[in-house]
């Protein structure tokens, strides 16, 4: 019993805090200049038929990514994000008076050995899949 | 004799200390077992997780996409999905719809299929009496035991604007770790739609979560990092759990017990 209303009070303490920090977002899907892209699919793109493609939605283990690419003149003109995560700009810190100041720092490289590392890379495989799903159904 | 009996244990993980790699759900899997050299352990090991992708996988012909096409209902399908099923909505409860594998009426579990799938390969490799070893799914590790050099596994946090740099090491024994994350703004965490305003994601990168086991860790991680930068505050009031969130700026912020796991 306690468990859950220490449950209901964090999601009320939170509940409050984004009201109180509420603002308008931007919800602009993010576009690619196609200069990003790998340079081997640019120098493919020649053969591709004009027209949108949707990729494939690929499995990224924590979500799903899915590109769009608009062909014109057999290459590729933009890239668009169909599943990314819905952004707001802000730097706003919390520093919720109830709760302590959780301890923050700048980023800095280590240079001790270690076993394995930890981080989210899958992404960006995603998103190689989801394009080259896309340029397959742009194929002539 | 218990020293000589200590040397001969080191002696044996020195000489059989197996490391390898396989590329499986488009990711890469590592798995360290200490004390054996045991390729039937490995393929079994390897085996599980090839087992895993063709059932649960969203774009493979698999059971899920089967249930995602209405040809096979929940009621009928294998245990290892309704295990998978009882577990997502568990944690969708815990997490106040923070963490759900329903979206517009088709399921993805890859939220919590690969914790799960982690946690499950570290109780095959216990059972076959190995107890030093760990496993790292795309991030997602099981740290069992010890190192080599009989040392906590030392485990990096990579920088999530360089992907050769290594910018904390975690010292864990027994505990898995797990970082959602999105990366190249591509990655999509499913979140409650009518709680996305009030939790902006703001300039979150990634959520790096230390848990008593890989699989709270990862299911954690998830829900979380789909709170935005209140998500560090959950990971703080969450017991046995510690995070480290990393923001666009490069500006870290660690809950109040993580440093514990970053001294030796």
């Amino acid at each position: 019993m306690r468990e859950v209303l220490l449950t209901v009070f964090i999601i009320v303490s939170f509940a409050f805090y984004a009201i109180h920090q509420r603002e308008n977002s931007q919800k602009t899907a993010p576009r690619l200049p196609t200069q990003s892209l790998p340079p081997n699919a640019q120098q493919i793109t020649q053969t591709y038929q004009d027209g949108e493609y949707t990729g494939l939605r690929i499995d990224a283990y924590y979500g799903n990514v899915q590109v769009k690419i608009t062909i014109q003149n057999g290459k590729i003109a933009d890239l668009e994000f169909l599943e990314y995560p819905k952004e707001r700009r802000t730097s706003q810190l919390i520093n919720d008076e109830a709760t302590p100041i959780l301890k923050q720092a700048a980023i800095q490289a280590q240079s001790a050995n270690v076993d394995t590392v930890s981080g989210a890379t899958q992404t960006s495989n995603a998103f190689k899949k989801s394009l080259q799903s896309s340029l397959d159904k742009a194929k002539i | 004799m218990l020293l000589k009996n200590h040397f001969s244990q080191v002696w044996i993980k020195l000489k059989f200390n197996m490391k390898k790699t396989k590329i499986i759900m488009g990711m890469p899997i590592i798995v360290e077992i200490l004390g054996t050299n045991s390729s039937s352990l490995f393929k079994k090991v390897f085996g599980y997780f090839e087992s895993v992708d063709d059932k649960f996988s969203t774009y493979k012909p698999s059971e899920v996409s089967l249930i995602n096409s209405h040809q096979l209902s929940l009621r009928d399908a294998s245990r290892e999905m309704q295990e998978i099923w009882a577990l997502s909505e568990k944690t969708k409860k815990e997490t106040n719809g923070f963490f759900d594998i329903s979206h517009q009426g088709q399921i993805d579990p890859s939220g919590i299929v690969k914790g799960w799938a982690v946690l499950r390969t570290s109780q095959i490799i216990k059972q076959a009496g190995f107890m030093d070893y760990y496993i790292n799914a795309g991030g997602d590790i099981q740290a069992g035991g010890h190192n080599g050099s009989g040392k906590s596994w030392q485990i990096g946090i990579k920088n999530p604007f360089k992907d050769t740099e290594i910018i904390k090491i975690l010292h864990l024994t027994n505990l898995g770790v797990a970082t959602s994350g999105s990366y190249i703004r591509g990655a999509h965490i499913y979140r409650p739609t009518h709680l996305k305003s009030q939790f902006p994601l703001g300039d979150v990168i990634s959520l790096t979560v230390i848990g008593p086991n890989v699989f709270e860790a990862d299911r954690f991680a998830t829900a979380a990092f789909a709170m935005g930068r209140a998500g560090i505050w959950y990971i703080e009031k969450l017991p046995n759990f510690e995070g480290y969130l990393i923001d666009k700026h490069g500006l870290a912020t660690e809950t109040s017990g993580f440093a514990k796991y970053t001294k030796n």
